[in-house]
Parts: structure tokens; sequence; C-alpha cells
């Protein structure tokens, strides 16, 4: 019984470390998306930086949220 | 040591030209020409390689089995076992069947691209050609893969909870006035993913040959025996390590689509 307890507890462990293997690269992409959006409204409205920083920090702080509420959601 | 001086063999022989996507032939379809290139030509070859291998490999089944079935075995037993299961749990055996051919398919593609198939040829015959080259070194390709997955995982949770339930748990609860960002933020995580995976596999390939054709630019660069001799030794270095990333990278798109099925089908919101 025990035995079953613990090999349950390291199948969660190897899913929680697979789970964010790959969030890095999920965060740089989703703040490149917002950022090249950001960039484009600049390139149209001729208001270059503000939208390109807008876009950033949209991206940067969603995702932070979005990391955090996945955390707090798996405890 | 002249031939190679007179940059004969290196120029000719330079890794970086199998990366390049070039047409070998055409052929027509309902007026609407289709090109084959020596990528979408190594494609093809995977497949005939694994369907024709992979039966011989597995049968007949043997309690103790040895050589290249105990190979297969191995391979398929740790992809069941250390990487679809801890994602998965008792969804495992429902996927495994596209994991395992993904890894082997990507695996056989990027061993393929290790062999310089037209260098040998251009040696025996004496004639230029195109045929070989690595084709997970082609964006187009990796990116093909990466949709597949893609595809797989999204009607993978649709099925698994329904389209009503897949929608809902698309984005974790949050307050209703973040609800539209949320849902911005989750469709662009969806799309990078794979544009990830892509981009992995690709950049990996081309760097390692990019990598080799450097080492030997040393040898046309500088035409001394004592940076041939070192460029030749970390070559040969790049390549056996070449040979590993061809194996680590088809593990970690295996990983990763195996993860983002689990992302799917389980709903962590």
């Amino acid at each position: 019984m025990e035995k079953n307890k613990t090999s349950d507890r390291d199948s969660n462990n190897k899913n929680d470390y697979l789970k964010w293997s790959s969030l890095g690269i999920e965060f740089g992409g989703v703040i490149a998306v917002f950022c090249y959006i950001g960039y484009k409204i600049d390139a149209a409205l001729n208001s270059s930086p503000f939208f390109l920083l807008g876009g950033f920090f949209i991206g940067f702080i969603g995702m932070l949220y979005l990391t955090y509420k996945q955390i707090s959601g798996k405890k | 040591m002249d031939l190679f001086l007179n940059n004969f063999v290196l120029s000719q022989f330079s890794p970086l030209k199998p990366i390049v996507p070039v047409t070998l032939f055409e052929f027509k379809i309902a007026n609407h020409v289709v090109p084959v290139s020596n990528h979408m030509l190594m494609v093809a070859a995977a497949f005939v390689i694994l369907i024709i291998l992979l039966p011989i490999a597995v049968y007949p089944k043997r309690l103790a089995p040895k050589g290249l079935q105990n190979l297969v075995e191995a391979i398929c037993v740790f992809l069941r076992e250390e990487v679809a299961r801890p994602a998965l749990h008792e969804h495992t055996d429902r996927f495994i069947g596209f994991i395992w051919t993904m890894f082997f398919f990507i695996l056989t593609l990027n061993l393929l691209g290790l062999i310089p198939t037209e260098a040998i040829i251009h040696v025996a015959t004496g004639k230029e050609n195109h045929f070989g080259g690595p084709a997970t070194a082609n964006i187009w390709i990796t990116g093909g893969l990466a949709f597949v997955t893609f595809i797989f995982s999204h009607i993978a949770g649709i099925r698994q909870q329904g389209l009503v339930h897949y929608i809902k748990n698309f984005i974790p609860p949050v307050p209703k006035f973040l609800i539209p960002l949320m849902v911005i933020l989750e469709l662009v995580t969806a799309f990078v993913r794979p544009f990830a995976l892509a981009i992995r596999l690709f950049a990996n390939m081309v760097g390692g040959h990019t990598i080799i054709a450097t080492l030997i630019g040393l040898i046309l660069i500088f035409k001394n025996y004592l940076i041939a001799s070192v460029s030749i030794g970390a070559i040969v270095g790049m390549s056996f390590l070449e040979l590993l990333v061809a194996f680590l990278q088809a593990y970690i798109f295996t990983i990763l689509s195996t993860l983002y099925i689990s992302f799917s089908i389980t709903p962590e919101h």
C-alpha cells in the first residue's frame, strides 16, 4: 500500500516537471506576439513605441497572471 | 591534402547544401504542378523504411526479444512508461500509437539527414545531385509535424471533454473583466506551442549542419595542416553530437506532444 502511494507521488512529480518544461518558450512566444501586434498598430497609427510597449506589458503581465493561476490551481 | 586545399572536395560537399530544399522533379495532378523536393523525398524514404523495418523488427513475437526487436521494444516501453504514463495516466494506451509514430518518424528523418547521401552518390557517379538532406531542417516539414500535433491534441481534448466543456475549460477561473484578456492569452499560447515545437526541431537540425560547415570553412580560410587536423577532429566530435541531437530532438518533440495532449484531455482549470 505504502509502495503504491510512493509511485503515485513520483508519477505526479514527473507530470509537474513535464508541465512546466515548455513554459519559458510559451512565455516568450506570447510576449513576442503581443509586441508584434503593438508594433503593427504603431506602424499604422504612427504612435511608436507606445502600442509596442503596451503589447509587451500586456503579454508579460498576462502570462505572469496566467502562470500564477495555473500554479495556484494545481495546489 | 592538395585536393582539399584546392577547395574541390570541401566546397563540393558543403554540409549546408543538403539543408536547402531543391526541386528534384515535378508531376501534374489535375492541372496543378506538384514539385517534389529532396526533403519531400527523404520524408517518403523515412515512411518506406519505417513501414518495412518496424514490422520486420516486431515479428515474430518473442518472450525474450533480441537485436532490433529488443531495441524497438526498449524504446517503446520507455516512451510508454516514462513519457506518456506520467502525463496521460489512464489515457496512455489510447494515445501511445500516435506518440510512438511521432518518435520513430522524427528519429528516422533525423538519422537519414546524417547520411551524406548526395556526397556518396556524387563520389560514386561523379555527377552533382541533390538526393538527400535532413528533412527536419526544413521549417515547413517541422511545421507540418507540429500542425499534426496541434490538430490531434485539440481533437483529443474535444472528444474527451465535449466541445462545450472544452471551451469552458480553455481559460482558468478569473474575475469576469479579465476573461477577454485570458481568452486572447490562451488562444495565443495554443498557437505558440506548436510554433515552438517546429522552431526547436528545425533550429537544432540546421544548427548542427551550420557548425560543421563553419568548421570546414576554417580549413578553407586558413589552408593550414594544423587547423585542418583540429577542424577534422572537431567535425568528427560534432557528428557524434549530431547523432545525440537526432535522438534528443525526437524525444523532446515526443515529450512535448504528449504534454500538449495531456493539457487538452485533462481540464487543468
